[in-house]
């Protein structure tokens, strides 16, 4: 390599002294270099970028005997109860007898859209008049879910919240009541 | 004509500065890499679109696995000895300064308080499998209180929560009430990171 050619070029002797032979004082650095990169493949591989991240929970406090819970209207209210297989079964309350229950998936046409919709249709519904200020609606939804539900599931529809700007969401637990609703839904494509 | 001679060049080139940038390089990835701790479960996280990162200090971190079982751990060595002891005096079980040394260099641990003393006496890897959980069922929860050592310990701790998405839910309801009752509202959810575009509405 470059000491061979540097060798060959200084070979030639000069005044006939005679001199020890000349040791070139460069080395051989492929080795090193190949361990060098060897390492550097190895930290890159063995350096986590972005390690977890984390997702903040803010959850009310236990409520006390006799509190009373704040109303809301039910036209602002989206129920969405989390089952299994990555299902989510959603309602709007009426003002009375049975819901219509609907199902839907995490997917992006899914939850995502059904949210999306469901937060014009409120943020269309009349102005409310507080202290002279006109207040707009927001969108209330109450997630529940089922014990067959995944953590998952809760993150990733905590996520959608993140997502689509819904800052009035409550994680509370779903009524017997509701429970028995989910089974007589049909099933997609039946 | 007369040839031009061209001068024959060594086809060795000075490696020099690749060598430089190379250990510079492992330099750097030497400095920046921090090994994973050895952790007893695996536990896949969800993937959420939150950047937030975690503090990487004074944390208590409850992690459920895909089992459902339960596991707590404490960064502070010092926190972790004075929290076994408080739960030694809690439920009447004697440790020695064996166990706390033992205990001292434990990042997680997921053993109902009954199998403790007994557990710390085991050597490493037979630690690492017999892990049961932590109770935290409303019949016994000890997971309250080793919240309630973990608070009474070290006031600045914040509690994170690191659990397997396949985990089921009612394992991090139980878990959310337990934090419920010493009044920690405010903890965070472990994810992994997941870019998204947000929808343009």
């Amino acid at each position: 390599m470059a000491e061979m050619a540097e060798a060959s070029s200084g070979g030639h002797k000069k005044g006939g002294k005679t001199r020890g032979k000349k040791h070139s004082t460069r080395i051989d650095m492929t080795p090193m270099v190949d361990l060098g990169f060897l390492l550097v493949t190895f930290f890159m591989l063995a350096t986590t970028f972005g390690g977890p991240k984390t997702m903040e929970l803010l959850t009310p406090e236990k409520p006390k005997d006799g509190t009373v819970r704040p109303k809301v209207n039910n036209k602002e209210v989206l129920v969405l109860l989390l089952a299994d297989k990555n299902r989510i079964y959603w309602y709007n309350p009426p003002e009375e007898g049975d819901p219509d229950v609907d199902v839907t998936n995490f997917s992006e046409k899914g939850v995502r859209r059904l949210l999306q919709e469901k937060k014009k249709e409120v943020a269309a519904l009349p102005y409310e008049e507080k202290e002279g200020k006109r207040v707009p609606k927001k969108l209330t939804v109450l997630i529940k879910p089922t014990d067959m539900s995944r953590y998952k599931n809760m993150v990733d529809i905590l996520d959608e919240m993140n997502i689509n700007d819904i800052t009035k969401y409550v994680l509370m637990e779903p009524d017997p009541r509701e429970i028995e609703m989910i089974k007589n839904v049909k099933e997609p494509g039946q | 004509m007369a040839k031009i001679k061209i001068p024959r060049k060594s086809t060795a080139i000075d490696m020099t500065p690749m060598v430089d940038l190379a250990f510079l390089l492992v330099t750097f990835f030497m400095l920046a890499t921090k090994f994973k701790p050895d952790e007893p479960v695996s536990v896949v996280t969800p993937r959420s679109t939150s950047e937030m990162p975690i503090p990487d200090k004074d944390i208590l971190l409850i992690t459920i696995d895909s089992t459902g079982r339960v596991f707590v751990g404490v960064d502070g060595q010092k926190d972790r000895v004075a929290m076994l002891q408080k739960m030694g005096e809690k439920y009447n079980v004697a440790f020695d300064a064996n166990d706390l040394d033992v205990f001292r260099l434990v990042p997680l641990f997921g053993v109902p308080m009954n199998e403790m003393k007994n557990w710390l006496a085991l050597d490493v890897e037979e630690r690492n499998k017999n892990q049961k959980g932590i109770p935290c069922d409303s019949v016994r929860n000890e997971l309250k209180d080793w919240i309630w050592a973990a608070r009474t310990t070290n006031g600045k701790l914040r509690v994170a929560i690191k659990g397997d998405g396949d985990s089921y839910y009612p394992v991090f309801r139980e878990v959310r009430k337990s934090l419920q009752e010493y009044k920690v509202n405010r903890f965070n959810l472990i994810t992994s990171y997941e870019a998204e575009a947000k929808p343009n509405n």
